[in-house]
């Protein structure tokens, strides 16, 4: 597994994503693959700049593994912000009118979409995101 | 390379161009943009997507934003998307009401 730290920081952003992307290449994604990849993990990573850590900030760990043969990715975030489970947030109603239509939601629901398996827990003090896709 | 987000007012159009991603990072300044022109008359709002290779939920927001609070019956166009941004529209469900078009 490959493990770096980042300050979560919404200017880290970038870096964060480029090195998660890096990590992938040898599995040669297609273009609308790793555009997946890129908004699930800029989703999960926005989460923690703006919730965990609401507006001190912390330091996030990304880890990632892929399995070249079954071309599989397992993706986890560990921070050490208050306790946030993204999973608790309600699923947007996509029906509704767009006048009603509230505006949070979003990410969360988009990467529970692209991901096969997201889970999510409480340890010892940190939040962490387990996300894992096969192509 | 850094993305762009410009935003010029014709009459009661307001069209945005964007160049790059319109991601959690870019995303805030367009929505600040969007908050001068409140109670503005603004019928019409225009996304040129043709540069745009990329959207998260913080550019699908300014989307609802512009539909919901920058005038009671605004027009929302989305001119040329690439395919990146049209999956995550339709994926949010949000297609049903933009005005996706190859031209304006």
């Amino acid at each position: 597994m490959e493990t770096r730290r980042f300050l979560a920081k919404i200017e880290h952003l970038e870096e964060m994503l480029d090195y998660i992307l890096m990590g992938l290449e040898s599995l040669e994604l297609t273009a609308k693959q790793k555009h997946q990849i890129r908004l699930v993990c800029e989703e999960a990573l926005v989460n923690v700049i703006h919730y965990a850590y609401l507006a001190e900030g912390g330091l996030v760990t990304i880890s990632y593994k892929i399995f070249i043969e079954s071309q599989e990715v397992e993706i986890i975030l560990e921070d050490e912000g208050v306790a946030f489970n993204p999973l608790e947030s309600e699923d947007p109603d996509l029906e509704i009118d767009i006048h009603e239509r509230k505006i949070g939601g979003l990410g969360i629901y988009m990467i529970k979409n692209i991901m096969d398996k997201v889970c999510y827990e409480r340890v010892e003090g940190k939040n962490r995101l387990y996300l894992k896709k096969k192509f | 390379m850094e993305s762009i987000v410009t935003v010029v007012k014709e009459e009661d159009i307001l069209k945005v161009n964007i160049k790059g991603k319109l991601d959690a990072v870019k995303a805030p300044e367009l929505m600040d943009e969007f908050k001068k022109y409140m109670n503005q008359g603004i019928g019409k709002i225009v996304f040129y997507g043709e540069n745009m290779e990329y959207m998260s939920s913080a550019g699908l927001r300014t989307l609802i934003f512009a539909k919901q609070k920058l005038g009671s019956n605004v027009e929302v166009y989305l001119i040329k998307p690439q395919e990146a941004v049209l999956e995550v529209i339709n994926m949010s469900g949000l297609d049903s009401f933009l005005k996706i078009a190859d031209t304006f």
